[in-house]
């Protein structure tokens, strides 16, 4: 014989936690007054608890109507890699300044740092954007993987920052002396390699935030 | 008998005449088609997230002999959905009625 315990844990199965935890409360409350209805004509507890489950009907088939319509633990984490707790005002005045940041970078292109400070500005504004639903959510996540693309583009195609448009000369010209030209890229590289651990280390910062976001929540 | 689909329009009615809470809206629908339309219990509180998310219905909390209970009640906008429902029932019903009285 199926025991509650039993068919709760397949109804609830891939749900997110708060979603689990509401489903185990009325579908308990409902087993409960089935008991108690059935209890006060029948004196067998054993037949009455078969006939509460047996009510309630295929447990996989409740699981599937539930997926539709409460969060799964898929789009909770999908959700809670996504978004800041809640706006506060230093957020918005951060986010202010980092959009200025990159409009200034895309602005003036003289050096990929700007560029970097630019993708992080833009990834710091599409966490801090609140989602309400699974289908924003998968737009600003497929946002921020470009975010990403680009931003690790732009330290993989030069090896290193702080060398932009001024910083690769395509056409040297030899009058420029030593300090220009292929001269000037080579007198650059000792300081590339700190400028490629800073990048990492930004990096890393970025994926450390991304995954530790404390919150989740359930959609209607 | 299990009219796939219906069962939304089934808790709006039972919740058209007062709030009431997850069994007993059960018990009222197996009731009041005299045990004909029968579904599975477990199914009834998926229908009934899928209205409240829609709007139809609402709930509150209430506790009873120490036990917390969800009531639930029917929205205007519920109380428009079922009005909706209904007259469609009506024209599918006198469509396939008209039909079977042919045969």
């Amino acid at each position: 014989m199926q025991t509650l315990e039993q068919w709760l844990s397949v109804a609830t199965r891939g749900l997110c936690d708060a979603a689990a935890e509401r489903v185990r409360a009325e579908i308990g409350e409902h087993y409960l007054s089935a008991i108690e209805s059935a209890g006060a004509v029948d004196v067998d507890s054993a037949d009455v608890e078969r006939r509460a489950i047996a009510a309630l009907g295929d447990a996989k088939t409740a699981n599937r109507q539930y997926r539709r319509v409460l969060l799964t633990e898929g789009e909770a984490k999908l959700l809670r890699g996504l978004t800041l707790p809640l706006w506060r005002p230093h957020q918005l005045v951060g986010i202010l300044l980092l959009v200025a940041t990159a409009i200034y970078a895309i602005a003036v292109r003289t050096s990929r740092l700007n560029y970097l400070f630019a993708a992080i500005a833009v990834s710091t504004v599409l966490r801090a954007i609140p989602i309400s639903s699974i289908r924003a959510g998968w737009v600003v996540r497929i946002l921020r993987w470009g975010n990403h693309t680009l931003l690790f583009d732009v330290v993989r195609e030069r090896g290193g920052l702080g060398k932009g448009s001024a910083g690769h000369d395509p056409d040297p010209d030899p009058s420029d002396g030593p300090g220009h030209g292929a001269h000037r890229v080579q007198a650059l590289r000792p300081s590339q390699e700190g400028a490629r651990r800073a990048v990492a280390q930004a990096a890393e910062g970025l994926v450390i935030k991304a995954t530790g976001s404390p919150w989740g929540r359930i959609i209607g | 008998m299990n009219l796939k689909g219906t069962l939304p329009t089934l808790i709006l009615e039972a919740l058209a005449l007062h709030p009431d809470h997850g069994y007993s809206i059960a018990q009222r629908i197996k009731e009041r088609s005299r045990g004909v339309l029968d579904f599975k219990e477990g199914t009834l509180y998926p229908a009934l997230h899928k209205l409240q998310q829609e709007g139809r219905v609402e709930f509150s909390e209430q506790v009873e002999n120490g036990r917390t209970r969800r009531v639930y009640r029917i929205t205007h906008a519920g109380r428009k959905a079922l009005a909706k429902d209904r007259d469609e029932w009506r024209t599918l019903s006198r469509a396939v009625s008209m039909i079977l009285k042919e045969a």
